[in-house]
């Protein structure tokens, strides 16, 4: 794709995406201590966001809900995603760290048949908590449905600052497509 | 004239609804467990940004330009003459087809377009809206169809489009869309630079509909480059609009029946999952349609004020402007709905006018992404004084006859036509006796994304003031005072024949996202079918917290009865309308029948937040029809 007209004589641009992508780090992507499957510690920022194409998604190894349709259908999604040589790291994070230790999430990968560089991510319970609601996986509102996790997972282009919602209750093929749709 | 003999404000909007309409209906909401034990801190996200003050009226409205029409040897055409066919030839460029059209342009053959227009899609160079402010470098918009843009340059607005329907004639015409938008990050880190543009309230095929996508395009529609619906930088994209009124297939009625008439629409970006950022980045311009009846000419037919000295389109948005940038600023983690605290109008924050003592046509749209509107006119000077005016159409459609009202509600994406007689007003004994100035003001109080309150600002504050007329002298007034029009026949409604299906569509929110019926938007899915030519009643519903303006792309429909009161004459909602405002807990009937075109078009939420957040739906016309209930 060739590059159109940019915005003529604007030296400030650049500025202003740095400005913006540091706004947007501070706001949406607290750099937390977390602990991903392997038991290793990482940062969310640095280790996750920074400079990556991503797909995150919260679940919990105990939920009867969303969580395994939400689950099996990434999981599809990914395959016809990989089929068309699109490389994106999925991450996914818990709503329930207490339970959720590595060991807890490396058997929900087994169960699930997921292979290890898919990223499961707990850790304490503040940190896990101030992302997803950073991120808007949970609501802070008062009255709303609280209780009802969100079932999209966000895609993320953090360099280019850009965000997209992806519906993880579709079909593994409309998944697939939303997630085309999101990168160009 | 006493305000007790005045009719009253919409009940709606009625203080004591707070306490009496909460049923705590909650749609889809699902229960589990977490968030009980989370013990979440509610201040980490508190929505602190507030805009820069500034200082109110300080610069003139700006009118948006008419885009000129251009002959077929135009450089725009001249390498690529318009196909009904689109033109999917790769471009060696950008190694895409040269049209990002999939499909061929419907029924085209009956009308072959006349009138030929461009528009090239780009970055609007650094635009002051106030003169407090920093110029404003992260709009896009489109200019007035020239091949440079360094010296025809992008706006928002974007100019506005002129065209006419009327009976033997054939007055069809083709936009064709340029994308020169930049590549890479967008400026300030929101728009999305592969564009889709609808024509709100035209009745387009779906080819040239501007929908977000088409799963009746099949294996096409899979792969975003070659989708068929929107087009990227490098790509064109033709439109075809036949100009006729609804029912033209209808071979007694080649010119459509007169009672589908419409007015006031306009266009905006529709692209799949990004259109709140994109219309707020500045995609969107006004259309307007004038016929033998509705001339643009005072002297002639209706005689309502002339275009474009005294009928004025008002493009009305709200923008909230980050005060460490500078730049107007949108969340798109917030799934809410933004909210803008400055008041831009035709691209200026708080403008003012100067008005002729006589009438005008102030065609109002609320182009806002979240935010309801109770529009009144105030008196700055006197703001006791309550103010009537002229409405005479809601979504560009023509009421039976003019009515009298005090107060607007505009849902996102509504329009509203008035007629201000600024001579009357503040005559000596008029409701506006002696102000030298007026204000159009939004009272209504919002403060959350999701939903406006029902509670009203005092008249007269200045931060709800979007723009202030300033009266001049007395000036030649040819136009017909709406208070002696009767009627305007033969635009009457159309008949309400029988429907023959009842589908009812529940507009909430369910894991964390914004849905009809429990489930949020599938391009790959059509959700129920409507055949053609049959009168089918939709019930819509919503629960407490939230309010959606609901919008359906090609048909019109009719407000049957809101809350179980019938909408009747008198009404602002009682006439073809193609958004529904669902207020909370809202219950409406709303008729429709679709006609002429065949294949699949969208219905959404205009709040384009909870629309880029799932709350759509994509339904096809054909001649077979279904009987989904609850599609």
């Amino acid at each position: 794709m060739t590059s159109a007209t940019q915005v003529p004589g604007d030296p400030g641009s650049a500025r202003l995406t740095r400005a913006i992508r540091e706004q947007l780090r501070r706001r949406r992507a607290p750099n937390f201590s977390l602990i991903n499957h392997q038991g290793q510690p990482l940062r969310f920022y640095d280790d996750i966001l920074k400079n990556r194409k991503v797909l995150l998604n919260v679940m919990y190894s105990g939920c009867s809900k969303i969580c395994t349709p939400a689950t099996r259908n990434l999981l599809q999604a990914r395959k016809l995603l990989r089929a068309q040589e699109i490389d994106l790291q999925f991450v996914s994070m818990t709503l329930t760290p207490l339970s959720d230790s590595p060991e807890v999430l490396r058997r929900y990968m087994a169960l699930h048949g997921i292979d290890p560089d898919w990223t499961y991510l707990t850790g304490k319970v503040e940190h896990v908590q101030g992302i997803q609601l950073a991120l808007g996986f949970i609501s802070a509102r008062k009255g709303d449905d609280l209780l009802s996790h969100s079932g999209s997972a966000l895609y993320c282009d953090e360099r280019n600052l850009q965000w997209s919602h992806v519906n993880t209750l579709l079909s593994p093929p409309a998944i697939a497509r939303m997630i085309r749709f999101a990168l160009v | 004239m006493k305000t007790s003999s005045l009719p009253h404000a919409d009940p709606s909007l009625d203080p004591r609804r707070i306490t009496t309409r909460r049923t705590l209906m909650k749609i889809g909401a699902a229960s589990l467990p977490a968030a009980g034990l989370l013990g979440v801190n509610t201040t980490l996200l508190a929505k602190t940004t507030t805009s820069p003050p500034t200082t109110p009226f300080l610069e003139p409205l700006p009118i948006m330009p008419v885009l000129p029409s251009r002959p077929l040897s135009d450089v725009a055409f001249a390498s690529h003459p318009p196909t009904q066919a689109p033109n999917r030839a790769i471009d060696p460029v950008t190694l895409l087809p040269y049209e990002g059209r999939g499909d061929s342009h419907q029924l085209r053959e009956r009308n072959p377009p006349q009138y030929f227009f461009a528009q090239h899609f780009g970055a609007v160079p650094p635009v002051s809206i106030h003169p407090q402010l920093s110029k404003q470098v992260c709009f896009w918009g489109a200019n007035m169809g020239g091949a440079d843009l360094s010296t025809d340059r992008p706006m928002t607005p974007m100019p506005t489009i002129v065209s006419r329907c009327q009976v033997g004639v054939n007055t069809a015409i083709l936009i064709r869309r340029f994308n020169k938008l930049p590549a890479g990050t967008p400026s300030g880190g929101f728009g999305k630079n592969s564009i889709s543009t609808h024509t709100h309230n035209f009745h387009a095929a779906p080819d040239s509909d501007g929908g977000p996508c088409d799963p009746g395009l099949g294996a096409l529609a899979e792969d975003p480059r070659s989708q068929g619906r929107f087009f990227f930088p490098g790509q064109y994209y033709d439109y075809y609009y036949n100009m006729k009124r609804a029912g033209f297939s209808n071979a007694s009625t080649p010119d459509g029946d007169v009672r589908e008439s419409l007015g006031t629409m306009w266009y905006h970006d529709h692209r799949e999952a990004h259109t709140a950022e994109n219309v707020y980045k500045g995609l969107g311009g006004f259309h307007l349609v004038f016929n033998e009846y509705d001339t643009g000419n005072e002297n002639t037919g209706f005689r309502l004020p002339s275009f474009p000295r005294y009928d004025i389109p008002l493009y009305i948005t709200d923008l909230l402007i980050d005060p460490m940038t500078g730049q107007a600023t949108i969340d798109l983690l917030d799934g809410d709905g933004h909210l803008g605290d400055k008041y831009v109008v035709n691209g200026k924050v708080q403008p003012y006018f100067n008005v002729s003592r006589r009438r005008y046509r102030i065609r109002c749209l609320n182009a806002c992404p979240s935010r309801y509107q109770a529009l009144y006119l105030v008196n700055p000077d006197n703001s006791a004084q309550l103010i009537p005016f002229w409405r005479i159409s809601n979504d560009g459609n023509l009421f039976e006859k003019p009515l009298q009202i005090h107060q607007m509600k505009l849902a996102p994406a509504e329009r509203g036509d008035l007629i201000l007689d600024f001579a009357a007003l503040v005559a000596p004994g008029g409701p506006a006796a002696g102000a030298t100035r007026l204000w159009l003001e939004n009272r209504l109080i919002q403060t959350d994304g999701r939903n406006p309150t029902a509670l009203l600002a005092a008249a007269g504050t200045v931060a709800n003031a979007l723009m202030e007329f300033r009266l001049g002298a007395t000036a030649a007034d040819a136009s017909r005072d709406p208070a002696l029009i009767s009627s305007f026949s033969p635009i009457t409604l159309p008949p309400l024949v029988k429907p023959v299906i009842t589908r009812t569509f529940k507009w909430g929110r369910s894991n964390g996202i914004w849905v009809c019926n429990g489930e949020a938007l599938d391009c790959t899915r059509v959700r129920f079918t409507m055949k053609r030519g049959r009168m089918e009643r939709w019930i819509f519903e919503t629960g407490d917290g939230w309010a959606h303006p609901i919008h359906n792309h090609f048909v019109e429909g009719r407000i049957i009865s809101r809350n179980g009161q019938a909408v009747g004459p008198g009404s602002q909602e009682y006439c073809r309308k193609d958004v529904v405002g669902l207020y909370p807990s809202d219950k409406v009937e709303y008729w429709v029948k679709a006609l002429d075109y065949q294949g699949v078009y969208p219905m959404h939420c205009h709040n384009v937040v909870h629309e880029d957040y799932g709350m759509m739906l994509l339904f096809r016309v054909d001649d077979a029809g279904d009987n989904i209930t609850a599609p």
